[in-house]
């Protein structure tokens, strides 16, 4: 029995290498609470990457630790890990980024997500935190600085490719209207 | 060119700690041709051919664990301090990997309570890095910037002057280029 359960939840961890992201030592940057995800069965990746305006991308997933998570927050946990990290952690002049930088950040990802579908976080050693959106023939990258100023970079890859960028923006209305414009205008 | 005195050689020498090392590439009118014709390293085996592909390691944080790829900013370093690579044609698979795990534990003394770890080593070819263009330029260059332990260094960089949209396009064409 033990076994079985074993092999059960080790198969539903297999589609996703998400188990590195769980760090015991969890950031202790304070973060809004996101519970009530819902649960599906469907395949996790190809959701989570096929579809650009994709609203229902709060699946729970099974880790070997008995750990229930959604994409959506496995996305706030990574970028509250940022907080993690130290001045020189790439070289000696490594820049980390600031909590209301990560706030900003995990903001925009509820505002953002629900109508352009679930982005992936990164940072950068300049102190920038950001999201992007990553699909075969189109791309999105979200970059807030350590001033709280946003800027946003879109490109249809097709030929020629189609830019769009714009910068200067803030968390605000005009600020995401601006970026779901932008986001949008990749779709049309 | 690869005598001690070629421009390109003092260049990277006289700037290699820098961070700013790409910017101040790209004050430097000549760079295009010490690209293809000038070694950046007394040490170096040669400048880089079109057909050589180059290794690069990545570490978490670069790493997005849902979908086993690397981030963008795994090549943000090619806007400012020069994008670390090994060329595969003077090193073996072996060396890279031993390299990996070797930069692997001194990522780990640098300071930070989010653990840093080797996830991947990807591949560029140089041929495709050399093709991007903004317009009618060439945006990035690969430079033979070869080091007493390990011959194999080379930097990628960006050649193009580039304001913050430029630097995002350039950025997003190189992660397009990494392989697996």
């Amino acid at each position: 029995m033990i076994l079985e359960t074993a092999v059960l939840v080790m198969a539903l961890a297999a589609p996703l290498t998400v188990a590195p992201m769980v760090d015991s030592r969890r950031a202790q940057v304070a973060m809004p609470d996101r519970s009530g995800a819902k649960q599906t069965t469907e395949s996790l990746v190809n959701r989570f990457d096929s579809d650009f305006s994709a609203a229902e991308t709060e699946v729970t997933v099974a880790l070997v630790d008995s750990d229930v998570l959604t994409l959506r927050q496995l996305v706030h946990d990574e970028i509250a890990s940022y907080g993690l990290l130290r001045p020189g952690w790439d070289d000696a002049d490594a820049l980390v980024p600031d909590r209301s930088q990560l706030w900003i950040v995990s903001t925009l990802v509820d505002e953002l997500s629900a109508v352009h579908g679930l982005p992936k976080p990164m940072v950068s050693a300049t102190g920038s935190v950001g999201l992007y959106w990553d699909f075969a023939d189109r791309y999105a990258d979200i970059e807030v600085e350590g001033d709280g100023s946003i800027s946003v970079f879109t490109k249809l890859r097709s030929a020629p490719p189609v830019e769009q960028f714009e910068d200067g923006l803030k968390l605000n209305t005009a600020g995401i209207e601006k970026i779901n414009c932008l986001m949008r205008n990749l779709l049309n | 060119l690869k005598s001690e005195k070629n421009p390109c050689c003092e260049f990277f020498d006289v700037n290699k700690d820098s961070n700013d090392i790409v910017k101040l590439l790209q004050k430097q009118p000549d760079r295009y041709f010490w690209e293809r014709n000038c070694s950046a390293s007394i040490l170096s085996p040669g400048w880089v051919s079109s057909i050589e592909t180059v290794a690069r390691m990545i570490f978490t944080p670069h790493w997005n664990a849902i979908d086993s790829k690397p981030t963008p900013n795994a090549v943000e370093d090619v806007a400012n301090k020069g994008l670390s690579v090994d060329r595969l044609t003077h090193v073996s698979l072996q060396y890279v990997h031993e390299q990996a795990l070797l930069a692997e534990e001194k990522a780990r003394d640098r300071p930070a309570e989010k653990p840093r770890r080797l996830e991947a080593v990807m591949w560029l070819r140089v041929e495709r890095v050399r093709s991007v263009r903004v317009g009618e330029q060439q945006v990035f260059g690969v430079f033979d910037t070869a080091l007493p332990e390990n011959k194999a260094h080379a930097d990628v960089c960006t050649m193009v002057i580039a304001n913050k949209q430029v630097q995002r396009s350039a950025r997003e064409s190189l992660y397009q280029l990494l392989e697996p």
